[in-house]
Formats: structure tokens, C-alpha cells, sequence
């Protein structure tokens, strides 16, 4: 379903942007409609810029990411924009990643919104899914815990039903047994809507219980790991 | 060595009164690293901050921290500013506490000059011996804080708790952010260090490796001291378990329910509410049950007393 072919990605750091430091070095990766693919790596090792590589947030130097038979690299940027209907991110740190000048019900809304397919129903729908209350909705972000917010960001990225998501870290930020209930939630929403996930995680014994397979970043390579 | 009796950390806000830290008492042991467990928001760092009365003002603080004969909580300031860092030691949460513009070995050697008066250079030469036992390259020195990746910070921190060798040091969260293999050289360092340590955790794993006590903390209060060996093996009280269970090594399943607001918590058992074997004695407040050398503050244990005396 998803398939990226020899992706490069450097960053030039430093001042004067001098030093260049390589991420991913050919990276070859395919993740299969339905499965949970877990990728591990030390901090610092390219786990996020591969996530979002994927999803085309960042583009890379070379290389192809093919969805469902098109290669996104190719794609204009209203191309691409279609095609984020079926592919989310759900990212490390809820509380950076909604806007704080917004009730939770609009950021929720808002990937329904730009594409112009607004439904009231649909949010509240998605919302009693991920196990938010009704009058959370009309909450900002900052009256929410950490826990909570992690819902919200979780109903934004599943609200369009997508067939791919990259969860970045989902519960790295959060306390055990919150983790435990998250976890659960997107385990359950995945078997519903037949999702596929990139599961970003440092937790190896995380990554065994929840993944199909799993993947290890190290020094720009991806190998697989049973 | 230390012992907190009947503590109470108590806060006034606009909403109401919020007990961070309620009827808590544990006793720290020579040479033993003692884990404060429990979730974000359950008073473990009030707790720890209580301790070497760095609390801001609104904070209304009952009971008593003995330390070597002498009561924190009614020490002047004067004698406070001398027994941190020098007695009990400190070591920061965020990595983000350490200054941006001053070296990190002056920022490791400023203990050592403001309580023993000692010159820069001897400081210095002490510092390097902490670098050495950190692993930290001496020559790391004059580098300031940005030039240091998170895990290299969390030694620096270390190593300015340790550099005027207190002989209780506090550790709070020194884990967060860090990912595992991070974890594992930390494990070590604090394996090596020889003295007693308080470290404040929400990490399981972490604090199944390195302590010999553990303390389970739960909205303000102590439910639970055992030895790690028998905590992580056995857990006596409900949230205990409900803790461990949730790791996903021993099956992912979460507690149920929210932790209550530290505001209006509930009368009696804080947990009642979420716990599976609540009883109709859990509406009154829990006794302390001490079983061995394991204390346990929850009703199902009195009953069991109660029947094992009858019989």
C-alpha cells in the first residue's frame, strides 16, 4: 500500500549551514494495508523525519514514496493535499500541536473543514469514539490533561477515516496507565476502520506487543527486527 | 537518616484548598536509593520539594522532615542555604535548569566555591574527578549547556548534585525525556554513586532496576512502601498493581477512570472509586497496615488481619 524506495534526507546544520548531517542513507521501506509497523531507534536516530517523510511533510532529497500506486514526490501540492484525506499524522506532543486560541471541537473539525466536507454528526461521532465528552468539546486545550489531549489529536488525524497513519510517539508524554488506555483506543479504532499504522516508539517492549513487525533506525539504515 | 512524619503540603488556590501532599510518612535508610513512584500530578515532587524547602510561598506545610537530628521545616533560611547542596543535594527535573552562559563545569564547581570557600582551580580539579567517575570527558568543561545532547545534560546535573558530596541526594525525574538506551547508562551511573539517594520516578522499569525501596504515591499520599524486590514481584496495594499491570511487559491494561482532583478528592480511599475490590469500610479513611517490613494504607489488608486474629 505504502511503499518509500531509497530515500535520502540531509540536514545542513551549523552556522552558516556548513555541516551536513545525513538522516535517512537509502532507506527502503513498505508497510501492507491493515498492518502495525513499529519503528524504533534511539532519539536523534531520523524516526521522525521518516514518519514524516512518508507523509510528504518533509520532502526528500531522493528517492520515492509510492501510496496505493502514485508516487507522491511527483505530485503538485493541491495533488498531494487530496491525497492527506487518507494519510495522518498523530503527532509526539499534543499540547504543540493544537492551537491553543481554539475550542477542541473546532480543531477536531478542521481536517473536515478544508476539505469541505464539514459535518457536525461526523465530529461528534468521532469524539464519543476516542472517548471524549460532549462538553470537553467546547474545552481549549489548556483546560484538558495531557491524556485528554491526546484524544483530541487522535479524533483530528482518524476523523477523515485514512488508510495510512504515522503515530509519532503517541504516548511517550504520558503516564502509565493513560498510555495503557491510548493504546488500547488506537488498537481498537485500527480494527474498525482497517488502518495501517507507523508506529514511532523507543519502547521495544511496546513495539513487540502492539506490532506485526518491526523496524530499527540506526545511523540512517532501516533494518528489520523480530 | 531522614524521616518525614505526618507531612502535609498544602496549597491555596483560587478554587479551593489542594492537598498535594497529605498525611505522608516514610523513613530513608543510610545508603539505600529509595523510589518515590506515581503519576504526574500525585505530589511526588511537592514532596521532594518540600523536603529541601524550595516550595513557593503559597504553600502551606505541616508536620515534620527530620534530617540528622534537626527538624527542616523550622530551620532559618541562613541554615538552609547551608545544608543544600552540601547535605542534600538537588538534582533538577528539566535538563533545561542548567545556565545557558555559564560553563557547565563552573555551573558543577560553584557548590564547592560558595560552600567551602575553596579556590576556582582546586574546584576545578574536583570537578574533573566527577566528570571522570560520569564519564563525561574533563575537557567538556569549559562547553556550555547547548553544546551537550540530553542525556550528557542529565549527567552534568548529576554531577553538580554530587560535586559537594552531600549525603542525601534528590533526584526528580532524572529519566524524563530520555530514551532507553539513555535510561541504561543513567541506571549505571546511579548504581555506582554510594550514597543515599531519593529518585523520583513515574518510570517502572527504571525504578525496578535500580532501587531497594520503593514508595507508591497516589493524589498526595503514600499508599505503599516495599522493597523493590517485593514490590515488582507482589504489590500489596490495588493501584500497586493496577500500575504494574499497565505496563505493557505484564499486558497493557489500564486503570480505569481518572485520578480525582486534589481539590475535592474523595472522603476515605482516594482510589475507591477505581478500584475493583472496594468494600463499604473504603469510604472511611484507610489505616496504615504494616505487614513485615511492607506498609500499606488500605482496608482490605485490616480485614484480612481481623480474620487471621479470629482464627
Amino acid at each position: 500500500m505504502l511503499k518509500g524506495e531509497k530515500l535520502k534526507k540531509t540536514f545542513k546544520t551549523g552556522i552558516l549551514r556548513s555541516k551536513t548531517i545525513s538522516v535517512l542513507n537509502d532507506v527502503d521501506i513498505e508497510i501492507r494495508e491493515g498492518e502495525t509497523v513499529a519503528l524504533i531507534g534511539e532519539s536523534g536516530s531520523g524516526k521522525t523525519t521518516l514518519g514524516r517523510v512518508l507523509l510528504m511533510l518533509i520532502k526528500p532529497d531522493s528517492g520515492r514514496v509510492i501510496f496505493e500506486g502514485t508516487d507522491l514526490t511527483k505530485l503538485k501540492r493541491k495533488e498531494l493535499k487530496k491525497l492527506r484525506l487518507k494519510m495522518q499524522l498523530i503527532p509526539q506532543n499534543p499540547e504543540d500541536a493544537l492551537n491553543p486560541r481554539w475550542k477542541v471541537y473546532d480543531s477536531i473539525a478542521e481536517p473536515l473543514k478544508i476539505h469541505g466536507m464539514y459535518e457536525h454528526e461526523r465530529v461528534v461521532e468521532i469524539a464519543k469514539k476516542v472517548g471524549l465528552k460532549r462538553e470537553q468539546l467546547s474545552r481549549y486545550p489548556w483546560q484538558l490533561s495531557g491524556g485528554e489531549l491526546q484524544r483530541v489529536v487522535i479524533a483530528r488525524a482518524l476523523i477523515v477515516k485514512p488508510k495510512f497513519v504515522v503515530c509519532d510517539e503517541p504516548t511517550s508524554m504520558l503516564d502509565l496507565s493513560t498510555q495503557a488506555t491510548i493504546i488500547r483506543l488506537l488498537m481498537k479504532l485500527q480494527k474498525e476502520m482497517n488502518t495501517s499504522y507507523l508506529f514511532i516508539t523507543h519502547d521495544f517492549e511496546l513495539a513487540e506487543l502492539i506490532a506485526d513487525r518491526i523496524l530499527e533506525i540506526n545511523s540512517g539504515k532501516v533494518k528489520s527486527k523480530n | 537518616m531522614l524521616r518525614v512524619e505526618n507531612l502535609k503540603v498544602h496549597f491555596k488556590t483560587e478554587l479551593g484548598i489542594v492537598k498535594a501532599v497529605d498525611r505522608v510518612s516514610f523513613d530513608l535508610r543510610e545508603g539505600e536509593k529509595f523510589t518515590l513512584i506515581g503519576e504526574s500530578g500525585s505530589g511526588k515532587s511537592v514532596l521532594a520539594q518540600a523536603i529541601l524547602r524550595l516550595l513557593p510561598e503559597n504553600a502551606i506545610v505541616a508536620g515534620k522532615i527530620i534530617f540528622k537530628n534537626r527538624n527542616i521545616l523550622e530551620l532559618s533560611e541562613r541554615e538552609m542555604r547551608k545544608l543544600r547542596g552540601k547535605e542534600i543535594a538537588w538534582i533538577p527535573q528539566s535538563q533545561n535548569s542548567l545556565n545557558p552562559v555559564l560553563s557547565v563545569g563552573f555551573q558543577c564547581a560553584e557548590p564547592l566555591i560558595e560552600h567551602f570557600k575553596v579556590s576556582k582551580r582546586r574546584a576545578f580539579s574536583r570537578v574533573f574527578k566527577i566528570f571522570k567517575f560520569l564519564g563525561i570527558e574533563s575537557k567538556k568543561a569549559k562547553n556550555y549547556p547547548h553544546q551537550f545532547s540530553g542525556g550528557m545534560k542529565q549527567r552534568v546535573l548529576v554531577a553538580m548534585g554530587l560535586s559537594a558530596e552531600p549525603e542525601l541526594l534528590i533526584a526528580d525525574e532524572p529519566t524524563k525525556g530520555l530514551d532507553a538506551n539513555k535510561i541504561g547508562q543513567i541506571i549505571k551511573i546511579f548504581k555506582k554513586i554510594n550514597k543515599t539517594m531519593l529518585i523520583i520516578t513515574h518510570d517502572l522499569r527504571f525504578a525496578d532496576k535500580l532501587s531497594d525501596r520503593v514508595a507508591v504515591m497516589y493524589c498526595g499520599e503514600v499508599v505503599e512502601i516495599s522493597p523493590a524486590k517485593d514490590f515488582f514481584s507482589s504489590p500489596l496495594h490495588p493501584y500497586s498493581k493496577g500500575l504494574l499491570d499497565s505496563l505493557p511487559s505484564r499486558g497493557l491494561k489500564p486503570i480505569k477512570g481518572f485520578q480525582p482532583s486534589m481539590i475535592d478528592s474523595p472522603k476515605g480511599c482516594k482510589f475507591r472509586e477505581r478500584c475493583e475490590h472496594s468494600i463499604e469500610a473504603c469510604k472511611k479513611t484507610p489505616p496504615v497496615i504494616t505487614l513485615n517490613d511492607r506498609l500499606v494504607r488500605c482496608w482490605l489488608y485490616a480485614k484480612r488481619r481481623e480474620i487471621e486474629k479470629n482464627v
